[in-house]
């Protein structure tokens, strides 16, 4: 029997329905969930994506205050850019388009470091990463909430599964880990971080009840390296040409048509979780805010 | 056969001869390392870990202090008194030692020790970094582990590091050093725990196995493959049938699994021994790093 769909698109719409109600009722408090986006010249991808960002908040109902800064700008200007958004007290969530101009590359490590690990939405901060490694409330990549999320709102349990996940990156990986590894509902999985380089990695693949694959390369988990009943997240994003249309389709990292034969469900590229990241994004504004009021 | 003993008061000597060059190199620039630990109260395990600090240090030659402060401190004193502490140059690690008694918030204390001078790591900045991969001060415990392997031969690069226990001191910072693609690390790791269905299921795929679940004897022969190299980090007292006294056991049957073990950990004498001089290793590192 062919495999259930993680619908990213509708799990992404029910959220955002969630969360608009969450901003009303903050609103009746007199809070505007406040997102701001430091965005520095004009890489057509990051306008794109800020752009999908904007949307996101004007549906929602989150203040978008963007901080649209010039291809030249310098080092200081933009440290005192996000030392501005850190003390004003209408921003509940900061984030820092990636990727930064050349001139300003190497300080990408030190601009993020410099959010306010309070308002650091995206989760990047080692405060954040740290603390959500130990079990604390903290802001998660939006890649890692996502994925929880979709498995739990498709009904899926976690405690004392199998979970591989591949690689044991700082963007996927490790975030994820972080959530599922916890002696917590929802959580509490035997977790198995692998790297694309692991020996022999079909070995772990196949004992996943979970598998969890962000590599990057298509057909990089094939149909004999799954076990019947799996569920699998699929994080990649690839293009190639369609053998049929001769156009260029995007693909994951799994082939889909082989592994959706035996697995129990599989979120598909595209349409699983990239629908998923902004909203999640824009779930950790909204927490934000409430942990600032001290609703949560 | 039985396995190969991995010795760690051996490699803790070791470590302790290439400590005292670096602190004589030190010396010579006029610098003392110095670690201060901060003791609330009188919690008697703490007051016992402090003395085998205070010999650690005597031995390598790092300074120690203790700031010895009322059980009844508020919160607020105890910050301020970290801040002080941390604003000390001639202090290049702190130590704060726990259990704090139960009216203070831990997390807030630890995340109040500069992560320049935090050589137990339990600062969650550094917690985070380790995760990432970045530069910073590991746990002493786990930190041991790694040391205790790449010096027996057995660097984990390339194998199946599985870790029984993921407590934050021991287990999970063990995950993010181990999983790194770094050197002496780069294993793939895979952790479960005590409550763990069928648990070995799991430790008999491992390269190297890891107990730090802290119930002894819990690793027995059955749930390891033969040749496996195991690293027990439990200490666990329990009556001895032959004295009446209780003595000092880890989290594996190590009767038992030496005989199927390619290698292993003794307890006493194996991680135990080499944990206290990891943390005079962070301390003479943070040394040299403040005064670079």
């Amino acid at each position: 029997m062919p495999a259930k769909l993680l619908d990213g698109r509708k799990i992404s719409a029910e959220i955002r329905e969630e969360l608009k109600g969450d901003a009303k009722r903050l609103k009746e408090r007199g809070i505007i969930p406040g997102l701001a986006g430091i965005l520095v010249g004009e890489d057509p991808g990051s306008v794109t994506y800020v752009g999908l960002k904007s949307k996101a908040c004007e549906e929602i109902g989150i203040k978008e205050l963007m901080c649209k800064l010039p291809e030249t700008v310098t080092e200081s200007e933009l440290f005192k850019n996000i030392e501005r958004l850190n003390k004003d007290p209408l921003v509940h969530g900061i984030f820092i388009q990636l990727p930064l101009p050349k001139h300003l590359s190497n300080c990408e490590d030190k601009a993020l470091a410099a959010i306010l690990p309070e308002k650091d939405v995206d989760g990047f901060h080692a405060a954040n990463v740290g603390k959500a490694w130990l079990g604390q409330s903290a802001f998660v990549p939006a890649v890692a909430i996502a994925m929880h999320e979709m498995l739990i709102r498709s009904g899926y349990h976690i405690k004392d599964k199998e979970v591989v996940i591949v690689p044991a990156d700082n963007m996927t990986g490790k975030p994820l880990a972080s959530i599922l590894v916890q002696d917590k509902e929802k959580a509490g999985a035997n977790v198995t971080l692998c790297h694309p380089t692991t020996p022999n990695l079909a070995s772990y693949t196949r004992r996943a009840d979970i598998l969890v694959v962000a590599v990057n390369k298509p057909k990089f988990i094939t149909g004999d390296m799954v076990k019947e009943g799996v569920i699998v997240l699929d994080f990649g994003s690839n293009f190639i040409e369609d053998p049929v249309t001769k156009k260029r389709k995007a693909v994951g990292d799994v082939d889909f048509d082989a592994v959706k034969e035996k697995a129990e469900a599989i979120s598909p590229v595209p349409g699983g979780v990239g629908p998923m990241l902004v909203t999640m994004l824009m779930a950790s504004t909204v927490w934000s805010a409430k942990r600032m009021a001290g609703i949560i | 056969m039985p396995a190969e003993i991995i010795d760690g008061r051996k490699i803790a000597a070791e470590i302790q001869g290439e400590l005292k060059q670096r602190i004589s190199r030190l010396r010579e620039k006029g610098i003392t390392p110095k670690l201060v630990t901060i003791l609330v109260g009188e919690d008697p395990a703490s007051l016992s870990y402090l003395r085998g600090i205070a010999r650690s240090c005597g031995e390598v030659g790092v300074l120690t202090d203790t700031a010895k402060l009322p059980a009844n401190i508020v919160q607020s004193e105890l910050i301020k008194k970290i801040d002080e502490i941390n604003r000390d140059t001639k202090v290049h690690g702190i130590l704060l030692l726990l259990p704090l008694p139960k009216h203070l918030n831990t997390l807030e204390a630890e995340s109040a020790i500069s992560p320049y001078k935090d050589v137990d790591g339990t600062n969650p900045i550094s917690a985070g970094k380790l995760l990432l991969g970045e530069e910073t001060f590991f746990p002493s415990t786990p930190y041991g582990v790694q040391e205790l392997l790449v010096r027996s031969g057995h660097s984990p690069e390339g194998k199946h590091v599985v870790i029984v226990g993921r407590s934050n001191i021991v287990g999970k910072p063990l995950i993010g050093i181990l999983v790194q693609k770094q050197k002496g690390a780069n294993a793939t790791v895979t952790v479960c725990h005590t409550g763990t269905k069928n648990v070995a299921a799991i430790t008999q795929q491992a390269d190297i196995l890891i107990a730090a679940m802290g119930k002894a004897k819990a690793i027995t022969a059955d749930m390891v493959r033969p040749g496996t190299i195991v690293i027990d980090v439990g200490v666990n007292f329990i009556p001895d049938p032959a004295t009446g006294k209780n003595k000092q056991v880890g989290d594996v049957d190590f009767e038992a699994v030496k005989e199927k073990a390619g290698a292993i950990t003794p307890v006493p004498g194996g991680t135990g021994a080499v944990t206290s001089i990891m943390l005079m290793v962070n301390t003479v590192r943070a040394a040299e790093t403040l005064n670079k």
